[in-house]
């Protein structure tokens, strides 16, 4: 957990003082206790992935070819937690920096609870999930992919004209289910458009 | 008969769900059931007519989602849809019709983009259309402030009841995490005709949020749950409930003191009908005491015990209060309002009072942020009535009004708004004579404002009555009398008293000293509430100590508690240099180090030789990698302090101290505000004046801020692909109006080439650059490109 909260704070080995080390122990602690919310539906063709989304991406496809089922998948910290974030800002920016960064890593760590559970209960393993505003899949799919859950109703997800979701810390996406355990295939970078910018890379690759 | 009339005789029957009626029929998943009034307005009374034929006498009409924001989407007008809704609704015969209102979609603010005069519109857009309609049914709403716009647009629009219905999840909380106890003190606050829940549980588990709203109020309760929870049997939703359980707990809710039933999600007219078929007594459950109580969205605060009133937030006596909000910054008032919750107060006084600035918009922005970032109720105080009713109007809970006074035009002013925001109110003992000498002559007075507030409809129990601190040094034979009038008034009423603490010492030596025991000696009086300063920790722990001693905190566990085992906190390690200082974060020592400059040094050379050159050295060891983002953020905010303290000291020199203004914007549409935030706390502790406004913030905003403030150097942040379109909107808006402003632009997706694209000036990778091109702006260099 602790790398994952560095690498977004831009962390590259610099010694970590006891001030900073306080901070970064009491926002982990206060993440460790939000359980979250999620809510996802297990599809069984590709077709309706894309009716639902009401877009085509050809990375999508390739992501999900030859998977047999498809989840599409929401979860959120909570608005709750945004109250919080607000607050830590308000008494003291480098702990809400700290705080904002622990919280990323903990919704993470939710989904992939979430992703282990539905390998299991489907005995099928997971391809790499794909994201609105990933690559060639425009952010905008968010509001079919949100309503079709009804995310707001089940776990309060609501996204504005910008197609940015409240609350802040929320994730969705879709992912195939497969017969084989495949190695992640990391392609997709390759035909994003933020290849050369982003930090946050599928495949945490340094550039 | 009047469904307000109806509603005292007998319990009423609702209909069900008009949705999954439609859906049934294959009303594809898309469109907009509300159409349907324009395009097939007889399949729509029908379905009314369905509903009454199965025992409905109170019909809801087609109009659940015809709010501006939702029928803009779907090209339809909010006056066709709700007048041909009502129509629908009339053209069936029903006995009783109720304009249904569902939520407007956009989320609220502060979380959310919708203003809460954008909310009020919304629903006045909807409300303006209901002639016809005999209630206004507003339902599946989980945001306090949207109900609260709600009631206020029906009731400032109509003259029709308003029932309020929201939504619970199996937590027993909304989405937005309001408490059922909560939603019924505000909306009691608000004189609502009922209230109650609806929508996302089936019966079972809306249960135990029913119980709690009858144990909390009076009013008429309406229950309209989903016929259990939806599954999906060869693709058809499927719910639960049949109508024979569903009239099982129908009848459960019935006994328990329900009056208003009805449907929701699933439900169908065979489910009214057995509805119909219940035959229950009603209950008369008028609750024998109702107490009353302050409220926030999050917590209600009984007046029973001791009600600690912070005092801090108030630029009376506070430089750096006074120059924040001169220039329009609430940060201080967010931190100091924390910090008095943090050490022990029950409400905090809100008071932005200054010549020169526009009180009412930064109350209503700091009432706003404040009720998002603390738990508790607010009082808003003010010399104008106008900032009062801003204030509370916007604050979702009952708050007080600080202050009314014996004169007739402040109650003419004053008492009704305390009725219509149900707020309780603080009566100061004063009049036309100013205040009067003796204890009897302020009971009088109080004695008036007492009679002319229950003329207004306003029960002793939302009065506090202030009979008012004179300070001891000018004063001192009056003292007791306050305390005297403290206790007639308690002997005779039922209202509350309270004290402005602190106004006792003024002038004094040792003044902590002399406030706590002028508080121990008013508790014994018997006063209820003190406005006081709660970080003053010597003063709370004589208040917890007073409460052992008057047997208020029996067996002094809270005593036992908070003062017993109090340790001192540790001193921090002593730093040598003020740069280790600033880089371990050791707040208290570069306070003491500033103000030890500050005997030989003046501000401005303390900021230039002192707190910019630490401030370089921190940016140094950033850019040099020896420490990471966290670190530089937090070296910044340790050396803010520095200048907090300063800043008081500078405020007529403030145009030489200041570096240079900078105008700062998270863009239209984009809510994170991090990164610029960041940005800020960086420019300000080099010395700049930072003009910050906020997150999605209009492109027209951005230039309005430009021109007012004169600035030519203005920063932009947008965090997604979607909002950088916005950023290039804002660039090109402010360029063509004011073509010599250079912009600065920040945010993850962001680069140099994607920055020269949209027009902008600079393109900023991190907080720190932006801060290099503020010093390169201001010292006439051009870095640009």
């Amino acid at each position: 957990m602790i790398n994952n909260i560095l690498r977004y704070l831009g962390y590259e080995d610099q010694v970590i003082d006891d001030k900073t080390q306080e901070s970064l122990n009491k926002a982990m602690d206060y993440v460790k206790n939000l359980k979250g919310k999620y809510v996802y539906k297990i599809l069984e063709n590709e077709e309706e992935i894309f009716k639902i989304l009401k877009t085509s991406s050809r990375q999508l496809e390739k992501i999900l070819k030859g998977a047999s089922k498809f989840v599409i998948y929401a979860g959120t910290l909570g608005i709750e937690f945004d109250k919080t974030l607000r607050r830590w800002q308000v008494q003291s920016p480098s702990d809400g920096m700290i705080l904002n960064a622990c919280a990323s890593v903990r919704i993470e760590s939710i989904i992939e609870t979430m992703v282990n559970d539905i390998e299991e209960k489907e005995k099928l393993h997971a391809g790499q999930p794909y994201s609105p505003g990933y690559g060639d899949l425009s952010l905008s799919v968010q509001e079919n992919l949100l309503s079709y859950l009804q995310a707001d109703k089940k776990v309060g997800i609501v996204h504005n004209q910008s197609y940015i979701m409240i609350p802040s810390k929320s994730i969705t996406g879709v992912f195939g289910l497969f017969k084989e355990k495949s190695l992640k295939s990391y392609e997709i970078c390759d035909g994003c458009i933020l290849r050369m910018t982003c930090d946050q890379k599928l495949c945490r690759r340094k550039i | 008969m009047t469904f307000e009339q109806a509603l005292e005789k007998k319990w009423l029957l609702f209909d069900g769900a008009m949705g999954t009626q439609l859906q049934k029929e294959g009303l594809s998943l898309g469109e907009v059931p509300e159409a349907l009034n324009i395009k097939k307005p007889e399949r729509i009374t029908e379905i009314h007519k369905a509903y009454i034929k199965a025992g409905a006498t109170v019909i809801s009409t087609n109009t659940f989602g015809a709010s501006p924001y939702k029928l803009k989407e779907a090209g339809l007008s909010v006056r066709q849809v709700i007048e041909k809704g009502i129509a629908c609704a009339k053209a069936s015969g029903a006995p009783y019709i109720a304009l249904d209102l569902g939520p407007l979609g956009p989320m609220m603010a502060p979380l959310g983009n919708l203003s809460f005069e954008e909310a009020y519109e919304g629903y006045k857009a909807q409300v303006q259309w209901s002639q016809g309609a005999d209630l206004v049914l507003i339902e599946t709403l989980s945001d306090l402030n949207e109900a609260r716009a709600a009631v206020l647009a029906v009731k400032e629009n109509s003259n029709l009841p308003v029932v309020v219905s929201m939504t619970f999840q199996e937590d027993g909380t909304t989405l937005t995490g309001l408490r059922p106890e909560a939603f019924v003190n505000a909306m009691e606050g608000l004189n609502v005709s009922g209230l109650g829940v609806n929508c996302s549980l089936g019966p079972k588990a809306l249960m135990p949020i029913v119980k709690k709203l009858l144990e909390w109020t009076n009013l008429p309760i309406i229950v309209q749950a989903n016929a259990g929870l939806p599954f999906v049997v060869d693709g058809q939703i499927q719910y639960q409930e049949g109508p024979e359980a569903y009239k099982t707990y129908g009848q459960m809710f019935l006994q328990a003191g329900v009056k208003l039933l009805g449907g929701c999600c699933g439900t169908t007219p065979d489910h009214i009908k057995a509805l119909s078929q219940i035959e229950v007594q009603i209950k008369d459950r008028k609750l024998k005491e109702k107490e009353f109580y302050l409220s926030s969205a999050t917590s209600l605060r009984s007046l029973r015990d001791f009600l600690v009133i912070g005092e801090r937030i108030n630029p009376t006596g506070n430089k750096l209060l006074k120059v924040d909000l001169k220039n329009g910054l609430i940060d201080s008032c967010l931190k100091e309002g924390l910090r008095q919750v943090e050490a022990g107060a029950h409400v905090l006084d809100l008071n932005v009072g200054l010549p020169g600035i526009d009180e009412e918009e930064l109350m209503k922005t700091l009432v706003d942020e404040m009720a998002m970032l603390t738990d508790v109720p607010l009082q808003i105080d003010s010399a104008n009535p106008r900032v009062i009713e801003a204030g509370l109007r916007r604050f979702p809970g009952i708050g007080i009004i600080n202050s009314v006074n014996g004169k007739k035009k402040s109650m003419a002013e004053l008492f009704p708004l305390a009725k219509k925001y149900g707020a309780m109110v603080v009566c100061l003992t004063l009049d036309d004579d100013g205040i009067p000498h003796t204890a009897e002559e302020r009971f009088e007075i109080a004695s008036r404002m007492i009679d002319t507030a229950k003329s207004y409809g306003i029960r002793e129990e939302r009065l506090i009555i202030d009979t008012l601190t004179l300070t001891v040094s000018a004063q001192q034979k009056e003292v007791l009398e306050t305390l005297r009038a403290i206790k007639m008034i308690k002997e005779k009423y039922q209202v509350k008293t309270v004290l402005g603490i602190s106004n006792i010492s003024y002038g004094m030596p040792n003044r902590s000293l002399l406030t706590r025991t002028f508080l121990t000696l008013a508790l014994e009086y018997g006063l209820d509430a003190g406005i006081m300063d709660p970080t003053d920790q010597n003063l709370m722990d004589t208040l917890r100590a007073t409460a052992v001693l008057l047997n208020k905190d029996p067996e002094g566990v809270v005593y036992t508690e908070k003062v017993g085992n109090y340790h001192h906190p540790q001193t921090e390690k002593i730093e040598s240099s003020f740069l280790s200082m600033v880089l371990k974060g050791y707040k208290k020592d570069v306070k003491t180090q500033t103000d030890e400059w500050l005997q030989t040094m003046t501000p401005l050379e303390i900021i230039d030789e002192k707190l910019i050159k630490t401030l370089d050295q921190v940016g140094e060891k950033y850019q040099n990698k020896e420490i990471f983002l966290p670190q530089l953020i937090r070296g910044a905010e340790t050396i803010g302090l520095a200048f907090d303290t300063l800043k008081g000291f500078l405020q007529r020199d403030r145009h030489q101290a200041s570096k240079g203004k900078v105008i700062l914007a998270t863009v239209h549409g984009d809510v994170h505000d991090i990164g610029k935030n960041l940005v800020k706390i960086l420019l300000e502790n080099y010395g700049f004046t930072v003009i910050d406004l906020g997150k999605d913030v209009c492109p027209e905003t951005v230039l309005k801020a430009v021109l007012d403030y004169k600035v030519d150097l203005l920063g932009l942040s947008a965090l997604m692909t979607t909002t950088v379109v916005s950023m290039e909107k804002t660039i090109k808006l402010v360029k063509s109006q004011c073509p010599n402003v250079k912009i600065f632009v920040g945010g993850a997706v962001l680069t140099k080439e994607y920055a020269d694209l949209i027009g902008s000036d600079y393109y900023c990778k991190d907080a720190k650059a932006s801060v290099t091109v503020a010093q390169a702006h201001y010292q006439g260099i051009d870095t640009s490109k």
